[in-house]
Parts: structure tokens; C-alpha cells; sequence
């Protein structure tokens, strides 16, 4: 029972990541129909901008942080600008193939300049961790579930309390209306990317000190926060988190109680079965008729 | 003349196939026997016969697949693992990889394609991860990560492949049987209804296509030609391992077919080609070729839609030769017919409800054999839904519809027109990226059509009915390049070379000029009198006068009026309907 | 000069070859209810996406109180104050009535959230039967109460002209007696409007003058009771038959 609560906490702790990246998949959907393939590689980014700041500049923990969120945020613009905007007319087809593309391209560039071995980055607080009961919280995952809570109250205040909020509901709901009342609609979309960027890349500086900083690091984080999109309904938010934590429960059990080389299948198999048995997710409306 | 074209279309491309057969044997033998030469040729060519299969699949039908590699990679390791381990010959081996990745590809078909089009991109990269998982880790049967080392080469008969040059001969004569294969895949019946199904699903359902079979098809195809290429691979280089057929090189794969042009075989050969070479040539970006590569990627979905290949042939396309001759009228017009009593679509309280609204509120109606029915009503009394349920593209929440004789009610829509219910759609629905021609043979190939198994036939068809709607001229340009009056008349033209029994003219006269409109009333005319039966939905009142012999009308969806057009217009509910209640009586006046 | 002049307008979808318009000639003054009526596809709803932006015109002028429309964005135009209220009304099905309503006001700069409210319950005045529903999702309504929704959303930008498309579509004819009340109400309380209709009877009831299109051109154009005795407005409605 000990380590089934260990492996749970562990499990929420990554599937919280996966959550994160999945919430930025979420919006990009929900706000500009783009299914972007480089939202692994927000969170590559958002990992080595800290590496930047911390190991290289020295600069205090907190502040490198809170340079990158801005510098992401910055980052999905310029994405958004390259890779969605002068192909926004031409279909779902072209905008996926530009975001591949763009995937390589990141990887490749942080590759050249900061060469292929690995960094390490120190956790977010001296602390190794507390002991509760039989279960010991490390700092970092307990700082992952804080933060991504934090961020999903946040998220939750911004589009359901504020008229920014409303909104950027109005635009993923019906471009050209939001159009004609007035609503910026090209701002809002701009300011899902950032904000999705941003979100990537919080949830690659938090996983960062759990794994190792490298250029791959988003690749498998992508897919599983993609798998997680599916499996908690492609397309809805409270899916989108229920899914990525469900995932990363399901392969931290997966991964101790069957097979700890086939660790990643589980995401896999699990995004598989739920495609042949029930594609529209655990929360996805049906998919609906359309003449 | 259709002899000619017969067996004109029986041996084509095919002296052309067997002179590069002789040059690329020719050139295998003169590469420089040092390695370096070779293995970039032989990575080349078994590349682009993987790449070939994403012509098929997303080049043709249209759909993302990501796990190019993976397939490649199971024909690679067919070819590995049965003759290292199993010590069988390489034929045999090669086709035991081919036959798992194309049994693996039909599966994974099978589950994701009923589905939209992203759902395949990402089972595929689902499948692609796991499979490479699989490579790594199952260490008892593939060998784990350091992979499997000498692979021998065939010998068939008395030819030896042991030799380079003699393999990468065998690579080339495959190359260009499968280039041959896909390009004429193109062009023939399977090809065309890929393609249909890639420009317009509906469309392509309400013309006898089964969509979903086609996908699994091209699929099932892509994953064959990555198989067989992968066996290829695995005898070239005699040493594979799990990274080379990983995530990363499906990307490769796919970024090859979408430079070059993911339209054409071609087209794939000269992006596979280009980026092989390219890295050699450009060894000083060696650091950041990949990032490189990822720019480029992005450059070509911005300024080179159509690839390279696109970007040449725009350069030199010449038109193609008008097809002279007289042509078998369609057979429709050579028959008489008047209208029957027999009743040859009923419908019976159909109700559609969509929500809380009620599209469709228990209609009921009788359309007899050989009549021109006319269902009219205001925007929004439920025409389009009715239309949509009757061709099968909406389920019916309650009610049935009896085509001649048959209960359709639950049937899919593909089935619908093979049973001879075809359609013409509100907002055009052609097939952009094919010509006026093509467009048309698709119709006249739905199955059970007289002409449907015999290609000569088809085209004949086709151009029979574009005789009748006088674009014989255009037939071969592409259908978008046409206006938007003569876009529908070949939607009219690709119903009829199916041989219909019934045509539903969805609003035909939406969106025509003045010219137009009083043209598609001459061509309605024309159509009178030869026994087919049609049912048109239209708001132009002077266009369903002109043609119709009954009138049903509608509105709120439910039917307010039934029976001969003069009594109908008249009838003060439908010029209420029209016109509006008169005010007078309203108070609603300020 | 009117406040909203159209000149020899001529406008074409992209995807379509021809004109969809050719040359159409429309004013509408300060206070007035100008409807355009016609067929289907005559381009009463082309001219309406003309004037917000949606549908870039080829050539003619398009002016609102002198200034002109030519190359504005369609954002840029709902600042200018003309707002669109689109067939098929199109009300956010995710948001509620209130919050539907209150975005009609995003054409307006620096508008206190405080004002705001107090503008969406002047609405409510207007249409006492949505205030029962004003937590009620988009998706929830029925056909009369989107329509309503729309048409008070679309006060909240403070038109200068309110572009009306099709308000009866679908409804019932209780419910367009209704729709059209409140139309004769918002006139009363001085918006400008032009309003597209089918349903020639209804909008000639309360509309100060009139235009029937007929194939992208003006056929005819008048006061209401000119139209309604007119058989040319039954035969592009009914074709030349019904002609009695």
C-alpha cells in the first residue's frame, strides 16, 4: 500500500506535466484549429532558457523563472507568426506539417548551440522533501503539483471571470462573430500562442530538475500530453487535465508493477485502446454530424 | 475508338519503365565500386520506395500518416530477422516483413480512419513509438539496440546479388516498378476514388465511394511500399538497428515526399534524392543541417505548396490533347419515358431533429418514376436537411425512406448511390485537385454502373455527359479553373454518368447568374421526358415552374402544400410562406 | 450626403467566378429602417457582408456619415459602428446570454465593466424575456430566443446603423411578430437600421422605405406601400406565375 501511494504521488507529479503541455495543446485547438506537433519542444525551450539564467548567469532561481515565462511568452509569438500565420487559410494539413517542421527546427538549433549532453539543473528548493505517513513528498514533484494547481485556478479565473476571458471564448467559438463585434481576433489568437508557449515552457522548467535538460526531453513529453488530449477528450480542458494526470499515474504504476523498459508503451497502448474503443474520450462530446 | 483507348491505357508508361530498367541497371553497374557512392544510391532508392507509399496515402488520399519509418523498419527487420535467425532466402523473408507491415498497417487502419483526419496522424505516431520501444527492448528476438549485423544478399536462380552493384540494380528495377505502379495508380479507378475522398468526402460517399474502405486501402498500401522498401534497406546496408526507423526518420521520410511533391511518385524521387544529397553537399552545415531541415520544412508549406515537382511541371505543363471523336450518347437521352404511376422514392414521416429543433417534422412524400418533383420552401423550412437524409449524410430521428422499393432508411450513403440515387450539392462539392474529366469517370465508375469495370467505357461515359452539358472542351482542365455555373454542371454531369435512377438537384440554380440560371433551365429541359426521375430543391421559383411536374413545399419542416405547380403557387399558405404573413391584420405596424 | 451611401457596388465571393453584385445603389438615412428585399441569392446578404467587411468589395463606394468603408477591416468597421448581425444570428453557444450580450460592446473603447452591466439590463428591458434566461448557454435557446440575443448584442455596440440579416429565418410566425417589435422598438429609440428580409410583408410593416434586389442589381426601391401593391416584388419572390 506504501508504495502504491509513493508510486501515485510520483504518478501525479508527471502526470501533472503532461496535464500542463496538454492544456497548452488544448487552447491552440479550442482558439486557432492548429494541432501543434511543437508544444514538446515549448517545453525543450522553457528548460534551457532556465539552464541559461541559473547555471550560466548565475541569476537567483525565481527570477531566471519568471525571465523565462516572459521570454516564452515572447517565443510563441514569434512562433505563431512563422509557423501558423502565413498558412491560417490554407487547412488543418499544411499548419501540422509547419509545426514538424518547426519541432526539428528547435531541437536541431538548441542542439548546435548547446551541444548534445545533457544538463542538470538543481530543484526549486534545498529541501530534499517531507515525509508524510509512509509517503515521502519530494520537493520538486510537491512543487510540481503546487505549481500546475496554481496555474489551472489561474487559467480558470482568466477565461471564465475576466472579459479577456469571454473573450477569447467568443473567438474559439466563432472567429468571424467575435470579428464583427469588434473583438481583435488575430490579438487573441496571438495571445493563445503566447500564453500556451508559456505554459510549455513552465512545465518544462518544472519537470527540468526531475529529468535531465535535453534536446529530446520534449519529443516524449509532447506525445504523452498529446495521448493525454485523447484519452480525456480531444479538444476539452477539464480532459485535457484529467488525462495527463490519469497517464502519468498509469505508467508510473505500469512502469513498477509490469515492465520498466516498456514504461512509455503504456501511454501508447493506453492512447490506442481508448482511440478503438472510445475516440471521443473520457470527456469529449460526441463526435457530432455535420452537413 | 475504345479499343484505342483500351489498351492505350493497358501499356502506359510501361516502354517508358522498361527503357529506365535498362538505364538504371546500366548506371548500377558504372557507380564507382568504392562504398561511398554506392550506399548513398542504395539509401536513396529504398528511401523512395518508402516514400512512394506517402504519395498514396497523403499525397492521393489524403491522410497524415507519421509511421513511414516504422513500416520500413518492419520490412527491414523481416528481412533481417528471418534470414539471420530463421535462415531462410531473402524473397521469402523479405515478403514476410512486407506481409506483417501491411497487416499491421490494415489494422491500425481499420481502428483510427472512421475517424477525422488527425486521428491517424497520431496512432500512427502512437504505433511508431511503440514499435521502436519494441526493437530496443525485446532483445530475444530483435537484438536489442546493437541491432542485427550480416545480412547476407540473394541469389535468384543463377543471378547472384551479392555483389553491390548487382543489389543496387535490384533496388533500381524495383524503384521503378513501384514509381510506375503509384503513377498509374493515379490515374485509374482506385486512385481517382482516393483522390475523391482527399478533395471531398461527402462528395465522394454520395458517388458510390466507400470512403473508409478507400483509406484503409491507401493506408494498407503505404504501409506495403514502406515494408518493401525496408527489405530493400535491411539486404543494402546488411546492418539495421531500432534508430534508424525511428519518430525521427518518418519525419524524414514525410519532409522527403513534401519537398519533392507529395503528388506524384515523381515528385517523391526527386525530394528523397535532394535530401540525400543535399547533406553531402552542404557537410559544412553538418552541425545544423537538421535545423536546417525544420526551417526548410516550414518554407516549403509557405512558398511551395505544391513541392518541387509542382514548381517544374507549372513550368512546363502543356495541355493535355483534347479526346475528338464521336462518342456513344449517354444512354439516358437515347430512351423515352413519361411519367408512371409507380412510385419510386417514398418517404414516410421523416422526422430530423437536431436538439431542440425540429429540422424535419414527419414529412411524408411520394415521388412517382419518370416526374421532375420540385421541393421548395423558405430558407431554413428544412429542404437541405431533407436532402441530407435522404442521400444518408444525416441518420433520421424517426420515419423511412423506400427507394425503389428497397428501405434505405439506415443504409450509408455509398450504398445509396450504388443502389442509383445520385446528387448534386448547394455548395459545390467537385473534387479540386482532379480535372473536369476525371471528376466525371468517377461518377460513371460507380459500382454496379453498365460501364463501371471497363476503363475505356468510363471515359467514353464521361465524356457522353459532358457532351450533354456542352463542357466536352474543358474535360481536361482542372475542375477549379472552371466558373462556378459550369462547376455545378459538371456535378451534374458526373451524376449522370452513373446512370442514376433518381437525380437530386440540391438548389442547382444557388449562386448562378442570370445567364447561367436560364442555361440550367434549357439543360433541366433536356433532361425531361427520357424517364429519369429528379428531384429538385430550389428557391427560384421561375426555374421549378419551368421544370416541375409536382411541387411539395415547406416550411418550419413540415409540408404545407402538395400536388400540381399552378394550384401550389397559388396556394395563399405559400405566399405566405414567402412573402410573409400580410401585415395589415398583424398590428404590428407603428 | 446619407448616413450609410452605397454607390455602385460590385462585390464577388472568391471562390465564385462572376459578380455577385453589379453596381447596387442603397442609402440610408439617420433614423430610418431601410429594408432590402428579394430572392434567395438576389445579394441582399452579400450587400450586408459588403458594408461589415466580411465580402471585399471590387468597385463602388461604401461611405458611413462621409468616411469610407474601402480596405477597413472588418474590425476596424464595427469600431466605426456598424454592427452586424448575421443570419443564422451566430450566438456564442459556449457563453451565456449575459456574456453574449455584453461582448456586443467590444467595439467600444474604455467601457467600465460596471456600465457595461448596467447597458446589458437595459437590454433586458427591451427583451423582458430573456432576463429568465440570462445564465442560460447559447446552445440552450431556441431559434426566437437566439435571435433576440443577437439583436441585443448587437445594440450594445451603439450602432450607428444595426445591419440586420434575416431576423424571421426559421422562426415561426408568432415569434416573427415578436422579433419584429422589438425592430419597431429599437427605431423608436433612434437606432438606424438596414435590414435584409425574405419575409417581404413583415419588413415593409416597418420599414420606412424599401429596395428588391434582384440578381445582384436594385429593381426597385420605394416607400412600403408603393412595394407591396408592386408585381414586381411578387415575381422576384414567386416567379412570374403567381402574378394574380
Amino acid at each position: 500500500m506504501a508504495i502504491f501511494l509513493q508510486l501515485l504521488f510520483t504518478g501525479l507529479g508527471i502526470g501533472a506535466i503532461y496535464a500542463l503541455v496538454a492544456l497548452g495543446f488544448v487552447l491552440l485547438i479550442r482558439a486557432a484549429s492548429v494541432v501543434n506537433f511543437a508544444q514538446g519542444q515549448f517545453a525543450m525551450v522553457g528548460a534551457y532558457i532556465l539552464v541559461v539564467g541559473v547555471n550560466v548567469l548565475e541569476l537567483p532561481y525565481l527570477l531566471s523563472m519568471a525571465i523565462a515565462v516572459v521570454l516564452m511568452a515572447v517565443f510563441g509569438i514569434v512562433f505563431a507568426a512563422t509557423t501558423y500565420w502565413p498558412l491560417r487559410h490554407r487547412g488543418g494539413l499544411p499548419v501540422i506539417i509547419s509545426t514538424i517542421g518547426a519541432s526539428i527546427f528547435l531541437e536541431n538549433i538548441v542542439l548546435f548551440l548547446y551541444g548534445p549532453s545533457p544538463e542538470v539543473l538543481p530543484g526549486l528548493f534545498d529541501s530534499p522533501g517531507i515525509q508524510i505517513g509512509e509517503v515521502f513528498m519530494d520537493s520538486q514533484y510537491l512543487s510540481i503539483l503546487v505549481a500546475a494547481t496554481l496555474l489551472v485556478v489561474l487559467q480558470y479565473l482568466i477565461f471564465e471571470k475576466t472579459l479577456l476571458g469571454k473573450k477569447l471564448q467568443a473567438t474559439s467559438q466563432d472567429k468571424e462573430m467575435a470579428s464583427l463585434l469588434g473583438i481583435p481576433v488575430a490579438f487573441m489568437i496571438l495571445f493563445t500562442f503566447a500564453y500556451s508557449a508559456m505554459l510549455g515552457g513552465i512545465a518544462g522548467m518544472l519537470v527540468a530538475p526531475v529529468l535531465f535538460v535535453s534536446v529530446g526531453m520534449g519529443g516524449l513529453i509532447a506525445l504523452k500530453a498529446f495521448a493525454a488530449n485523447i484519452i480525456g477528450g480531444y479538444g476539452s480542458i477539464p480532459g485535457a487535465i484529467l488525462g495527463g494526470l490519469s497517464l502519468g499515474v498509469a505508467e508510473t504504476l505500469g512502469a513498477s508493477y509490469i515492465s520498466v523498459p516498456y514504461k512509455d508503451a503504456f501511454a501508447f497502448a493506453m492512447l490506442l485502446m481508448f482511440l478503438m474503443v472510445r475516440p471521443q474520450g473520457l470527456f469529449g462530446e460526441k463526435i457530432s454530424e455535420k452537413a | 475508338m475504345s479499343v484505342n483507348l483500351a489498351s492505350a491505357r493497358l501499356w502506359r508508361g510501361v516502354p517508358q519503365a522498361i527503357a529506365a530498367i535498362i538505364a538504371v541497371v546500366a548506371l548500377a553497374f558504372v557507380v564507382p565500386a568504392d562504398g561511398y557512392y554506392l550506399n548513398i544510391l542504395m539509401q536513396a532508392v529504398t528511401y523512395a520506395i518508402a516514400v512512394s507509399g506517402l504519395v498514396v496515402v497523403l499525397g492521393y488520399c489524403g491522410q497524415i500518416s507519421i509511421a513511414q519509418a516504422a513500416f520500413f523498419g518492419l520490412g527491414a527487420y523481416g528481412v533481417a530477422i528471418g534470414m539471420v535467425d530463421f535462415h531462410l532466402g531473402f524473397f521469402p523473408a523479405w515478403l514476410c516483413g512486407i506481409g506483417v507491415a501491411g497487416i499491421l498497417g490494415l489494422i491500425l487502419g481499420l481502428g483510427s480512419l472512421r475517424l477525422g483526419g488527425h486521428y491517424l496522424a497520431m496512432v500512427t505516431i502512437s504505433f511508431q513509438q511503440i514499435l521502436t520501444l519494441f526493437l530496443t527492448n525485446w532483445l530475444s528476438f530483435t537484438h536489442g539496440p546493437d541491432g542485427i549485423r550480416d545480412i547476407p544478399r540473394p541469389s535468384l536462380g543463377p543471378i547472384s546479388f551479392a555483389g553491390g552493384h548487382a543489389f543496387l540494380a535490384l533496388c533500381m528495377v524495383t524503384l521503378v516498378i513501384v514509381t510506375l505502379a503509384v503513377w498509374r495508380l493515379k490515374t485509374g479507378r482506385l486512385g481517382r476514388a482516393m483522390q475523391a475522398v482527399r478533395d471531398n468526402e461527402l462528395a465522394a460517399s454520395t458517388c458510390g465511394i466507400d470512403v473508409f474502405g478507400t483509406k484503409v486501402i491507401a493506408f494498407g498500401l503505404s504501409a506495403v511500399l514502406g515494408g518493401i522498401g525496408g527489405g530493400l534497406f535491411a539486404g543494402g546496408f546488411q546492418y539495421i538497428s531500432p534508430d534508424q526507423f525511428s519518430f525521427g526518420e518518418s519525419i524524414v521520410l514525410l519532409t522527403m515526399a513534401l519537398l519533392g511533391g507529395v503528388q506524384s511518385p515523381f515528385g517523391s524521387l526527386v525530394g528523397t534524392l535532394v535530401l540525400i544529397i543535399l547533406p553531402e553537399w552542404l557537410r559544412f552545415l553538418k552541425q545544423i543541417y537538421l535545423a536546417v531541415y525544420g526551417a526548410a520544412v516550414i518554407l516549403i508549406m509557405v512558398f511551395l505548396p505544391d513541392g518541387l515537382w509542382g514548381l517544374m511541371l507549372d513550368r512546363v505543363r502543356k495541355r493535355a490533347k483534347p479526346i475528338l471523336g464521336e462518342v456513344e450518347k449517354l444512354p439516358l437521352l437515347t430512351q423515352t419515358g413519361q411519367e408512371s404511376a409507380e412510385i419510386v422514392l417514398e418517404v414516410k414521416e421523416l422526422a430530423k431533429h437536431f436538439g431542440g429543433l425540429k429540422a424535419l417534422d414527419g414529412i411524408s412524400l411520394k415521388v412517382r418514376r419518370g416526374s421532375v418533383h420540385a421541393l421548395i420552401g423558405p430558407n431554413g423550412s428544412g429542404k437541405s436537411t431533407f436532402i441530407n437524409v435522404i442521400t444518408g449524410l444525416y441518420k433520421p430521428t424517426a420515419g423511412q425512406v423506400l427507394f425503389a422499393g428497397q428501405d434505405i432508411t439506415h443504409e450509408q450513403p455509398h450504398l445509396r448511390n450504388r443502389a442509383g440515387l445520385a446528387r448534386t450539392f448547394q455548395n459545390i462539392r467537385v473534387w479540386r485537385g482532379m480535372t473536369v474529366l476525371e471528376n466525371v469517370m468517377v461518377g460513371g465508375e460507380r459500382p454496379g454502373n453498365d460501364v463501371a469495370e471497363d476503363a475505356a467505357l468510363v471515359v467514353e461515359r464521361a465524356l457522353a455527359a459532358l457532351d450533354f452539358v456542352g463542357l466536352r472542351g474543358d474535360a481536361h482542365r482542372m475542375v477549379g479553373d472552371l466558373s462556378y455555373g459550369h462547376q455545378r454542371y459538371v456535378e451534374i454531369a458526373r451524376a449522370l454518368a452513373a446512370t442514376p435512377k433518381t437525380l437530386l438537384l440540391d438548389e442547382p440554380a444557388a449562386g448562378l447568374n442570370l445567364t447561367e440560371k436560364h442555361e440550367l433551365g434549357e439543360l433541366l429541359r433536356r433532361l425531361k421526358g427520357h424517364g429519369l426521375t429528379i428531384l429538385i430543391i430550389d428557391h427560384d421559383m421561375k426555374l421549378v415552374e419551368q421544370v416541375a411536374d409536382h411541387i411539395t413545399v415547406l416550411n418550419f419542416g413540415r409540408r404545407i402544400a402538395d400536388g400540381l405547380p399552378r394550384e401550389v403557387l397559388n396556394h395563399p399558405d405559400v405566399i405566405a410562406a414567402y412573402l410573409g404573413e400580410p401585415q395589415e391584420a398583424a398590428g404590428v405596424v407603428a | 450626403m446619407s448616413l450609410l451611401e452605397i454607390t455602385n457596388l460590385t462585390a464577388r465571393y472568391a471562390s465564385a467566378a462572376g459578380d455577385v453584385l453589379k453596381g447596387i445603389n442603397v442609402s440610408v438615412e439617420e433614423g430610418e429602417i431601410v429594408t432590402l428585399l428579394g430572392a434567395n441569392g438576389a445579394g441582399k446578404s452579400t450587400t450586408l457582408r459588403s458594408i461589415s467587411g466580411l465580402v471585399p468589395f471590387t468597385s463602388g463606394t461604401i461611405t458611413l456619415n462621409g468616411q469610407s468603408l474601402l480596405g477597413q477591416g472588418v474590425e476596424a468597421i464595427a469600431r466605426l459602428g456598424v454592427s452586424h448581425v448575421p443570419e443564422g444570428r451566430r450566438v456564442f453557444p459556449g457563453l451565456t446570454v449575459t456574456e453574449n450580450i455584453m461582448l456586443g460592446a467590444s467595439n467600444r473603447k474604455g467601457v467600465s465593466r460596471a456600465e457595461m452591466m448596467r447597458e446589458v439590463d437595459e437590454k433586458f428591458d427591451l427583451v423582458p424575456d430573456l432576463i429568465r434566461l440570462k445564465d442560460a448557454l447559447g446552445w440552450t435557446l431556441s431559434g426566437g430566443q437566439l435571435q433576440m440575443v443577437a439583436v441585443a448584442r448587437g445594440l450594445m455596440a451603439k450602432p450607428r446603423v444595426l445591419l440586420l440579416d434575416e431576423p424571421s429565418l426559421g422562426l415561426a410566425p408568432l415569434i416573427v411578430q415578436q422579433v419584429f417589435k422589438i425592430v419597431a422598438e429599437i427605431r423608436k429609440r433612434g437606432t438606424t437600421v438596414l435590414l435584409v428580409e425574405q419575409n417581404a410583408n413583415v419588413a415593409l410593416s416597418v420599414a420606412d422605405r424599401g429596395y428588391v434586389l434582384e440578381t445582384g442589381r436594385v429593381l426597385v426601391s420605394g416607400k412600403p406601400k408603393d412595394l407591396w401593391n408592386d408585381p414586381q416584388v411578387r415575381a422576384a419572390y414567386l416567379g412570374g406565375h403567381a402574378i394574380a
